[in-house]
């Protein structure tokens, strides 16, 4: 049997997996963070309470949803309720405690675009805008973003603010906002002025590499390290959630 | 009181220039069969309303039939990006309004108390307040705290798709109920279609599924696999082979004007045929 080595895109959903602790409440979005929330549920956070905008509280998806609406999803959840009810009653107290975000741009602040390339009015790109990153951005405790990194998708500043990250002036005064930023290059933090910090790098990267694929002069870590290799338990649980996806039946 | 109508009725109920909320998300329980109705005989110039948004805002601005789009959302989920919408974004040609699931729920939920806005943190430090002139900040009267006001948006319909329903407009959503609720709350007028329409006295055995309640809605219309060729949980999955299909479509003005005369139409019947028949979906999405 072979058994393909993680593409650096599944590597970051394994990364990301780690950032979650048992018992958290996440507020899971569509697509990179789905794939990683679910993998720290079948690792070291079984107890991880999974929830999807839609209206599910605690999911328990015996298989990975391929939408906010995927019946799976609903199957073994505590609950579905209403959004307005998701949004008002548990996003908004501030009982979520991390906010799972992709987006097609971020900058220095942790500001997220996800609604349009270029000038707004004669945009390049028309994205789908923000859904409920906007909401879930202002109210969860604190944000993980997972983006690709190029300087397409690190420029020095977002084309369009969709998701509020740190203000200029400093970190969010509410003690929220972004938290991690997982790459298909490295892991960055904030540091205690609000500004993204590269913390560590997979083992092939540089710093320089890094650097030229950001828009703008990047804060380094004191102490920047390497991120730990993908352990076997991680490789087989990623490969037997990619496995038991349904898919669309052709 | 019987309220069942046809889907011909339906589009002929709907004026145009009517403002339209859609239940639903993206490729869930979307109510696809009234939507094909309206894209092929409604009258149009409309305003959609949607939270999340997904094939019918692509539908209904393929067919031309809207003005405004007031969304959070509008996109395909893993399938991809909206391809009449991308377009009729970066030319112009409709107007689009920014909101967030928050902020359209917010507004819904604003027209059933009755108040002309509700206040939100959402919004703050974001380019939506930038971009979207209906919002504004205020000072709280009371502690003098920023905040977003967040007008109340009414909707003169509100199209949703349902699991079960009575005749009288009682409604059973078993999935996730999405904005669902409040839409009938928030529209002037409510029409459900159903999987099923079954009797008052079996559609009350379930409770607390029974989340639309008939002093919401109008307008009844059975409509097996109405949601098609979105998801309706827990009958069947969305139909992504379809979407696909649609996608490829919606992409290619030449093969769009085929899509809209092989699928698009205010005849269910025909649209399960031209999907191969409800057998054929059985076997391929029902969970």
């Amino acid at each position: 049997m072979t058994t393909p080595p993680l593409t650096r895109r599944e590597e970051m959903a394994v990364v990301a997996a780690r950032l979650l602790r048992p018992k958290e409440r996440v507020l899971v979005g569509v697509g990179m963070p789905n794939l990683a929330a679910n993998l720290a549920k079948r690792l070291h956070a079984p107890d991880l309470v999974l929830i999807y905008e839609s209206g599910i509280l605690d999911a328990n998806p015996e298989t990975l949803p391929l939408s906010i609406g995927d019946p799976v999803l609903v199957r073994d959840a505590l609950a579905t309720i209403s959004m307005l009810d998701l949004f008002s009653n548990y996003l908004q107290t501030g009982w979520v405690d991390v906010g799972f975000l992709g987006g097609a741009q971020v900058d220095r602040r942790g500001n997220l675009n996800s609604t349009v390339i270029g000038p707004y009015d004669h945009p390049a790109v028309r994205l789908a805008g923000s859904g409920g990153a906007a909401d879930i951005a202002a109210c969860a405790q604190r944000l993980i973003l997972m983006l690709p990194q190029d300087r397409r998708h690190f420029p020095a500043r977002v084309d369009f603010v969709t998701s509020p990250g740190h203000p200029a002036t400093g970190r969010r005064p509410d003690g929220r906002g972004p938290a991690w930023v997982v790459t298909d290059m490295g892991l960055y933090d904030f540091d205690s002025t609000g500004e993204m910090r590269l913390r560590a790098l997979y083992r092939d990267e540089t710093v320089e590499a890094v650097q030229a694929a950001t828009g703008w002069p990047l804060a380094i870590h004191p102490h920047p390290t390497r991120v730990p290799p993908v352990t076997p338990e991680e490789y087989r649980a990623l490969r037997a959630l990619q496995q038991a996806r349904g898919g669309p039946r052709r | 009181m019987n309220k069942l109508m046809r889907i011909d009725e339906v589009v002929g109920a709907i004026p145009a220039g009517a403002t339209i909320a859609v239940g639903g998300s993206s490729l869930s329980r979307k109510p696809m069969s009234l939507v094909r109705a309206l894209a092929a005989r409604g009258r149009g110039d409309f305003r959609l309303i949607v939270d999340v948004g997904g094939p019918e805002v692509d539908m209904l601005l393929g067919t031309e039939k809207v003005r405004e789009v007031i969304y959070a959302f509008v996109g395909f989920e893993i399938m991809g990006l909206s391809p009449h919408f991308r377009r009729a974004r970066e030319s112009g040609s409709v107007a689009f309004q920014e909101w967030t699931e928050f902020t359209v729920m917010a507004g819904l939920d604003a027209t059933v108390k009755r108040v002309p806005f509700l206040p939100t943190h959402v919004g703050l430090g974001t380019d939506v307040l930038a971009v979207n002139g209906a919002f504004r900040r205020f000072a709280d009267p009371f502690g003098g705290e920023t905040l977003v006001a967040v007008p109340a948006l009414a909707p003169d319909f509100a199209l949703i798709h349902v699991n079960l329903a009575d005749p009288q407009g009682n409604g059973v959503i078993l999935g996730d109920g999405h904005v669902d609720v409040l839409c009938a709350k928030a529209a002037k007028r409510t029409i459900l279609s159903a999987e099923r329409v079954v009797s008052a006295e079996e559609l009350q055995r379930y409770g607390r599924d029974v989340q639309i309640h008939r002093i919401h809605v109008d307008g009844v219309v059975e409509a097996q696999w109405g949601a098609h060729f979105t998801g309706c949980a827990p009958y069947y999955r969305a139909d992504l082979r379809h979407v696909q299909d649609y996608l490829a479509a919606a992409r290619d003005p030449s093969s769009w004007a085929e899509y809209v005369d092989r699928f698009i139409g205010d005849r269910h019947q025909d649209y399960i045929a031209a999907v191969g028949g409800a057998e054929a979906l059985i076997g391929r999405l029902e969970v």
